[in-house]
């Protein structure tokens, strides 16, 4: 980027990060994953900073940006819970690591899980989908960047595509 | 940010708890379409002060997230991904969920939204009147002991400037929705007010139903943003009703009789709040940012017609 266009981003960053944190930690209930939707929000700003800068509201632009976001990823992951669990998604949430306690459809689809997937992969989806933790805590914790991350989560998708049909 | 006119415009809501101001914030993104901004900065804003005096966590250090942004998010490697797409996602098919219609959002909607938001926020102001044991106890008033029981007979008064015949045509349908809504939920209709202060707007009203009882909110909002909500609630028993006391601030409690309906007129900072209780079930309250004039105006109107 441009310096004047890394100021823009820098300026709005301090203004509004607090601000877009508190609306997303207040939907979320989660502030760790709030902040990962922030930033990303922010990451969008960068992608589009041509149209950032001239836009007449860019605070309306980084609020609908992030609305947007937060609407989108809670609805693909109770989309993606009853999917691959055919669990209701209140249920699924309640789920961890209790295996035990589920019954025997459910049990067969939780080892096929493991089956399918390497243990990092596992790891990976349990973390992000299943007990909501943010990208960069899952990346710290594997040792890669939170873009390899992203990558990852989206190699699971195609594979737990592949191998759950659509329901 | 909010510049020093949006501060005393919204002023208000830093009355509200924090958790209100939170729900607020899910009511927000609760909606399909989004609400105003300026409000919304303004929440977010009384919410950051208060985290800066007494943090809770949520927030990280002045300077972390900056610096984790350009370390781990604004990096070469993210170029053009997202880690939460903004867009429904499609399946390897084709498949997937269509996208939200994208259509314009019409002025008569976007007010109506925005009616919706703000009938949130005036529900939670009446509950911070509504706590707490009032002065004016120690002033003599009984409140609801005093409150004489009412008949059908009673609900002919006289509504002076307020006469409906002068009013914009579109209250008229107005009045008869919140009359409607009442007679719906077994609410005598004859506590509807049939005067409004002109310039106000208002959707259907809302019908809320708990274990206690059953109200009928109704807000009014004009074009400045000022508002206010009639509520009228009738209670399961005697003793559900008992269970609302009062707060008031420094200023006094003006009664105000009209007819055998005896209304109790409280000041609380610049909201004028106006009760009435047949002390056996029933409750009325008119609240809001309008004068004491207007609000006994709307008291007059009651049982118009």
């Amino acid at each position: 980027m441009l310096p004047e266009q890394d100021r823009f981003i820098e300026e709005l960053h301090l203004l509004y990060f607090n601000k877009l944190t508190i609306y997303a930690t207040s939907v979320l209930r989660d502030s760790t994953r709030a902040q990962d939707v922030v930033q990303d929000t922010f990451h969008e700003a960068v992608l589009h900073i041509d149209r950032l800068l001239a836009h007449e509201n860019p605070r309306g632009w980084l609020m609908v940006t992030l609305k947007n976001k937060i609407r989108e990823s809670e609805r693909a992951r109770r989309r993606y819970i009853t999917r691959f669990l055919s669990l209701d998604s209140d249920i699924a949430t309640e789920l961890v690591a209790e295996i035990e306690q589920l019954d025997d459809s459910d049990q067969q689809v939780y080892l096929k899980l493991e089956q399918t997937l390497t243990k990092d992969e596992n790891h990976l989806l349990r973390r992000l989908i299943f007990e909501n933790a943010s990208h960069l805590e899952v990346s710290q914790e594997l040792g890669i960047t939170v873009w390899a991350c992203q990558k990852r989560l989206e190699r699971v998708r195609q594979k737990l595509r592949r191998v759950f049909p659509s329901r | 940010m909010a510049n020093q006119k949006q501060n005393g415009k919204y002023a208000y809501l830093d009355r509200l708890s924090t958790e209100q101001l939170q729900e607020l914030l899910r009511a927000d993104i609760d909606s399909r379409e989004d609400g105003d901004t300026d409000v919304i900065f303004h929440v977010l804003e009384v919410i950051e002060e208060r985290e800066k005096a007494c943090p809770t966590g949520i927030l990280p250090e002045e300077g972390k997230a900056w610096a984790e942004f350009q370390e781990h998010y604004n990096t070469p490697e993210g170029e053009g991904l997202s880690l939460y797409p903004s867009q429904p996602e499609k399946d390897s098919d084709g498949t997937g969920d269509i996208a939200e219609s994208s259509a314009p959002v019409t002025v008569k909607r976007r007010y109506t939204r925005q009616i919706r938001f703000h009938s949130r926020i005036a529900v939670a102001l009446i509950a911070t009147c509504f706590t707490g044991v009032i002065a004016a106890q120690a002033a003599g008033f009984d409140i609801l002991g005093a409150i004489g029981r009412w008949t059908e007979e009673t609900f002919q008064f006289a509504y002076g400037d307020g006469n409906p015949g002068k009013q914009d045509p579109k209250y008229a349908g107005y009045i008869n929705a919140i009359q409607e809504a009442l007679a719906g939920c077994g609410i005598p209709k004859e506590l509807s007010p049939t005067w409004f202060p002109a310039g106000y707007e208002t959707s259907k009203p809302e019908v809320l139903k708990n274990d206690l009882g059953t109200t009928v909110n109704s807000l009014f909002q004009n074009n400045s943003g000022s508002f206010f909500i009639i509520q009228i609630t009738q209670y399961n028993t005697a003793e559900d009703l008992a269970l609302f006391t009062f707060e008031k601030d420094k200023e006094r409690v003006e009664e105000y009789a009209n007819g055998q309906r005896a209304f109790y007129i409280l000041s609380n900072l610049d909201n004028t709040t106006a009760t009435w209780s047949d002390a056996n079930s029933l409750l009325v309250c008119i609240s809001g940012l309008i004068s004491v004039e207007d609000t006994k105006a709307i008291i007059d109107s009651m049982g118009g017609y």
